[in-house]
C-alpha cells in the first residue's frame, strides 16, 4: 500500500511544477524582474523534466542532462538572487560566482565525475550557494527592519521554498554515490523525500507568484 | 542485500535531510515571528502616534474655541454693558432745546445701533443660542441672516436626530456650516445654496452644495485653504470623513459623514 501510494507520488509529482509555471504564464506581464526570471527557471526546469522523463522512459542515460540543467538552474537563479539581494550582497560576489561556478561545473563533468554519473559535487556546491544566499535574504530583511508582513510578499515565499529545498537536499546530493548503492527501495525512499522537497518548493513558488498576481 | 553499515547509512542520511528540513524551517518560522512583533510594534506605534496628533487637534480646536467665547463674552458683557448704561444715561438728558433734541435722537440712534452690532458680533464669534436652541434652529437663524444680507437663495433640509449629538459635535457640525457659507460668500459668488443634513441609524450624512465659480481639484494631494483644513480636522476628530466635489465653474459639493455607533459624538 505504501509503497503502491509512493510510486504514484513519484511518477506524477513531477507535474506539479505546472502549476506555478501556469500563474507564470498567464501573469508574466504584471511581474517585476524577479518573477520573471522565475518564470523562466520554471519554464527550463519543466522542459528539463519532460525530456528526462522520456529518457528515463526509453532507458536511456539521463545524467548528461542533469549536468547541463545543473549550470543552467544555477544561472538563472543566481541571476534571480542578484536582482533580489542588489543592495545587499556587492555586485562583484555575483560575478564572481556566475563565472566560477559554471567554470568548476564543466570542468567537473569533463574531467572529475563521469557525465553518465550524478554530478554530487556541482549538485551539492550549488546547493551551499544558495542555501547561502536565500539566508542572505532573511537577513537582509531583518537587518532592514522591513515594515511589511514577512509572508505578505512573493519573495519570501520563493525564498523559503529554495531555502527548504537545498538544505534538504544537499545531504543527498553529497552522498549521491553512496545512495547509488542502496536497495533500490531504500533508494527510492531516499529520493521520495527529494521530491517531497522539490514539490514544496514549487508549491510555495505557486504561492508566492499567486500572491503578486493578486497584489 | 544490503550491509548493517548500509542499512544505518540510508537511515543516518534520511536522519541528516529531516534534521536539515527541521532547521531550515524553525529558521524561517522564526524570521516570520521576528517580523510579525515587529511589524505590529510599528503599527502600535504608528496608531499612538495618530492618536497623539489626534489628542493635539483636539487641544487646538478646544482651545481656539474657549478663546472665541471669552471673547465673546467679554464683548457682549463688557462692551455691551457700557452700551447700555450710556443708553440709560442719554435717555437721563431733558432737552428742550430742537436743535440738542436732534442730536440727542442721533446719539440714541448710534447707541442702539452699537448694542445691536455687540451682539451681532458676539453671537456670530459665539453661537449662544446653540444650546437653548439646537443645531437646526441655530442653522435656520443663522441661514435667515445670510439671506438677509446676501442675495443667496438658501434651501435647508434637515431629517437627522440632531439633538441626540453632543455639545462639541454639535458645535463641529454647525462650524463645519459657518465655514462652507462664509467660504461660498467669499469667493464663490453663487446665487443658491442647498443644506442637506439626514441619517439613516448609522451615520450623520451633511451635504452641502452650491452653484458658484467652484475650484480646481486636480490631483491627489490639493493645497488646501485654512477653512477646508479646519473642516477636515473637525471631521477627522468625529472619526468621520469628507468628500469635496469641485471643478472650475461647476459649483462645490461638499459631504461629510459622521458615523454615530462606537463614536464619541452622541
Amino acid at each position: 500500500m505504501f509503497e503502491q501510494i509512493r510510486n504514484i507520488f513519484f511518477e506524477y509529482s513531477n507535474l506539479v511544477i505546472l502549476i506555478p509555471l501556469l500563474i507564470a504564464a498567464m501573469n508574466f506581464k504584471n511581474y517585476t524582474s524577479d518573477l520573471k526570471i522565475i518564470f523562466y527557471y520554471l519554464a527550463v526546469a519543466t522542459v528539463t523534466q519532460a525530456v528526462s522523463f522520456a529518457f528515463w522512459k526509453q532507458s536511456v542515460n539521463n545524467f548528461p542532462i542533469l549536468h547541463l540543467y545543473t549550470i543552467i538552474e544555477y544561472l538563472l537563479l543566481l541571476w534571480f538572487y542578484s536582482v533580489v539581494l542588489k543592495e545587499f550582497i556587492p555586485k562583484y560576489v555575483f560575478i564572481v560566482l556566475s563565472i566560477a561556478f559554471p567554470i568548476f561545473s564543466i570542468l567537473n563533468s569533463l574531467y572529475i565525475e563521469n557525465i553518465y554519473a550524478f554530478n554530487t559535487y556541482g549538485r551539492s556546491l550549488e546547493a551551499l550557494i544558495f542555501i547561502f544566499l536565500s539566508i542572505s535574504w532573511f537577513v537582509k530583511i531583518v537587518a532592514e527592519d522591513e515594515e511589511t508582513r514577512l509572508m505578505g510578499k512573493a519573495i519570501n515565499y520563493i525564498n523559503s521554498g529554495f531555502l527548504v529545498y537545498f538544505a534538504g537536499s544537499i545531504a543527498m546530493f553529497s552522498y549521491s554515490s553512496y545512495v547509488a548503492q542502496m536497495s533500490e527501495a531504500h533508494r527510492i525512499n531516499v529520493w521520495t523525500i527529494h521530491t517531497v522537497l522539490a514539490v514544496q518548493l514549487y508549491i510555495l513558488i505557486a504561492i508566492g507568484l499567486w500572491k503578486a498576481r493578486a497584489k | 542485500m544490503e550491509s548493517e553499515s548500509q542499512v544505518k547509512f540510508y537511515f543516518g542520511i534520511i536522519a541528516v535531510m529531516l534534521a536539515f528540513v527541521i532547521i531550515t524551517g524553525g529558521f524561517i518560522l522564526a524570521v516570520i515571528r521576528y517580523q510579525k512583533r515587529l511589524y505590529f510594534k510599528q503599527q502600535e506605534l504608528l496608531r499612538l502616534d495618530a492618536q497623539h496628533k489626534k489628542e493635539l487637534l483636539l487641544n487646538s480646536i478646544e482651545s481656539a474655541e474657549t478663546e472665541r467665547m471669552q471673547l465673546a463674552k467679554d464683548i457682549h458683557d463688557e462692551v455691551g454693558s457700557i452700551f447700555s448704561t450710556l443708553s440709560l444715561s442719554i435717555n437721563q438728558i431733558n432737552c428742550d432745546d430742537p436743535k440738542q433734541q436732534n442730536h440727542l435722537i442721533t446719539s440714541k440712534s448710534l447707541i442702539q445701533s452699537g448694542i445691536d452690532s455687540v451682539r451681532r458680533i458676539s453671537r456670530a464669534i459665539v453661537p449662544f443660542e446653540l444650546e437653548l436652541l439646537g443645531l437646526e434652529q441655530t442653522i435656520e437663524s443663522f441661514f435667515d441672516t445670510l439671506s438677509s444680507v446676501s442675495a443667496i437663495e438658501i434651501v435647508f433640509e434637515n431629517t437627522a436626530p440632531l439633538e441626540k449629538l453632543n455639545t462639541s459635535a454639535t458645535l463641529a457640525l454647525y462650524r463645519i456650516v459657518q465655514e462652507l457659507s462664509s467660504n461660498c460668500i467669499k469667493y464663490a459668488n453663487a446665487k443658491n445654496i442647498n443644506l442637506n443634513i439626514q441619517s439613516d441609524g448609522v451615520e450623520i450624512i451633511l451635504c452641502y452644495t452650491d452653484d458658484g465659480v467652484g475650484t480646481s481639484l486636480s490631483g491627489e494631494r490639493v493645497t488646501k485653504g485654512i477653512g477646508l483644513k479646519n473642516i477636515e480636522s473637525r471631521v477627522i476628530l468625529m472619526n468621520g470623513e469628507v468628500n469635496i466635489i469641485s471643478q472650475p465653474d461647476e459649483g462645490f459639493i461638499c459631504e461629510v459623514k459622521i458615523p454615530l455607533k462606537n463614536n464619541s459624538v452622541i
